[in-house]
């Protein structure tokens, strides 16, 4: 009796003191491909309002679109294969084509889903799963960043060390169906004034 | 002997919990050497979150220069933040001096960041129950005038993140130079897009650059703000090609709840470059933020259900307030 007191305050105690369970995974990091191949991408894009992932070519216009806190951005990913799809790193970027600065930048940490095609994809659903790539507001005092060709690269990288880049020119460009909320786009994507910016509204994230 | 024990454990309770349950009060500044804006105390009841926005003007003759180089900066324990904003383009909030417009538990437009999209940051703090004595470098002052209409957005939090036992307070203390410095402070106000952390998630990143076009800028202070998922926001510069430059980041904060003010920075942009934020986070798996979708947490202001990752930095010399969205 004694003994077995004893145990029960040992188990008590040793639970009481590990601290909060590690939560359950939430995703199981099965290999989408073939392992003996490298990792293949093709860059795609959505405009944020029919839920589909289209692939870009060189020379296509990618839309800029309104996310949730303002600004204007482009949502992209990548179709890929050949990788693990469990918490990979997906990092898109706008460079300047000529002088290569970056125009900018959005990383994030996504999970996959295998298609019936053999590619793996972020879920489209949520426009959290995609690089939300910012353009705009444009701080910059001389360069237009709607209409003007840009680079627009991909990076995805597994926990296991597979990583593939893929780099297309573009023409990011605002294609809202609204009118006013594509006025509201040309204004934030075009150079910053010296005077400073007044577009009809924005957003301010707090 | 009782009574030994009946002190020791008050004692031990006060130390528990932590903070002052008092007021944090400030004297303003002595008469022409400043101005306060002070926030009168407020309820928070238990379960709520108060978000407040409140108008004041820069005291002085209209349209006359006001320089600053000194804030102090002081809220309630229980505190979310206290940000100040110049006022801009009014969309759905604006005041006249003396105005406040209350907002509670994420609705009302003291909420509603549209609302502001164009109103530069000033000044901010985070730190609950304590205050912040910011000196701006020598030469460095930031540029008012008089007349100027400003707004103090306070938020308190009394729930299960955070608690308010002693009400929302609180007051900011300018403290004006006698002449024009020779250089101005400018402000960079920064937030990720569509942030979504789910429950069971660990270590999940977001990242992005704010690219500001600045020549020989210097970050003098910063301070990055996420809510209770967040487990480590840090914050560098980036070269024009997008590269980190610092070996190990300027800014990172694990406290999210009382996010440190890091002040006396000498963080030089590089022509072209910018600034780059990370916000890790994980949520427990029997979290709830949005029941309606999967009880995931995802971009707004409300600290119990909702996230940020937010990054507020202070630079000279002066070229634009930036906002990177």
């Amino acid at each position: 009796m004694r003994r077995t007191f004893a145990i029960a305050l040992f188990v008590f105690f040793t639970n009481a003191c590990k601290g909060p369970d590690k939560p359950p995974p939430t995703c199981d990091d099965t290999f989408i491909g073939d392992p003996s191949l490298a990792p293949e991408a093709m860059v795609v894009v959505t405009d944020g309002l029919s839920g589909m992932l289209v692939d870009v070519n060189a020379g296509d216009a990618v839309p800029l679109v309104r996310p949730p806190q303002g600004g204007q951005v482009t949502y992209a990913a990548v179709r890929v294969r050949n990788i693990n799809r469990c918490a990979v790193s997906l990092a898109g970027r706008f460079r300047d084509p000529t002088s290569m600065v970056e125009l900018g930048f959005d990383r994030r940490t996504v999970d996959l889903v295998a298609g019936a095609d053999g590619w793996g994809r972020p879920d489209v659903t949520h426009l959290s799963n995609l690089a939300n790539i910012p353009l705009c507001p444009d701080n910059d005092p001389k360069r237009d960043n709607q209409g003007t060709p840009a680079l627009l690269e991909l990076q995805v990288t597994d926990q296991h060390a597979h990583t593939v880049t893929q780099t297309v020119q573009v023409v990011p460009t605002c294609t809202s169906p609204d009118a006013a909320m594509r006025a509201l786009c040309v204004c934030e994507c075009s150079h910053l004034p010296a005077t400073g910016r007044m577009c009809a509204a924005a957003d301010g994230g707090l | 002997m009782q009574r030994l024990l009946v002190s020791l454990g008050i004692a031990l309770i006060a130390a528990g919990c932590g903070g002052s349950s008092g007021d944090v009060l400030l004297d303003p500044p002595v008469a022409g050497e400043g101005f306060q804006l002070d926030i009168p105390k407020f309820e928070v009841a238990a379960g709520d979150e108060v978000q407040s926005c409140y108008f004041f003007a820069v005291p002085g003759p209209a349209g006359q220069d006001v320089w600053v180089n000194h804030f102090k900066l002081a809220a309630n324990v229980g505190t979310h933040h206290m940000n100040i904003f110049r006022v801009k383009t009014v969309v759905g909030l604006g005041g006249n001096p003396g105005d406040v417009v209350v907002s509670k538990n994420g609705t009302g437009p003291c909420f509603v960041s549209s609302n502001w999209a164009d109103w530069p940051l000033v000044a901010n703090t985070q730190q609950g129950g304590d205050t912040v004595d910011w000196q701006l470098p020598d030469g460095v002052g930031q540029k008012f005038t008089g007349g100027e209409l400003l707004m103090v957005q306070i938020h308190f939090v009394n729930a299960t993140t955070q608690k308010t036992p002693s009400g929302g307070r609180g007051d900011a203390n300018f403290y004006t130079m006698p002449s024009a410095p020779a250089m101005e402070m400018g402000t960079i106000f920064a937030t990720n897009q569509n942030i979504r952390v789910c429950p069971g998630d660990t270590d999940k990143m977001f990242e992005t650059h704010c690219k500001t076009p600045l020549s020989g800028a210097t970050i003098i202070a910063a301070n990055g703000h996420f809510h209770s998922r967040g487990v480590e926001f840090t914050m560098n510069v980036t070269d024009s090609l997008g590269n980190d430059m610092l070996p190990q980041p300027f800014y990172t904060s694990t406290a999210w709840s009382e996010p440190p003010m890091t002040t006396g920075l000498n963080i030089q942009i590089p022509d072209g470059g910018g600034v780059s934020w990370t916000c890790d986070f994980s949520a427990d798996a029997s979290s709830c933020g949005n029941p309606n979708d999967s009880c995931c947490f995802t971009f707004g202001g409300k600290v119990e259900t909702q996230e940020h990752c937010n990054a507020f930095i202070y630079y000279y010399p002066k070229v634009q307030d930036y906002s990177c969205f």
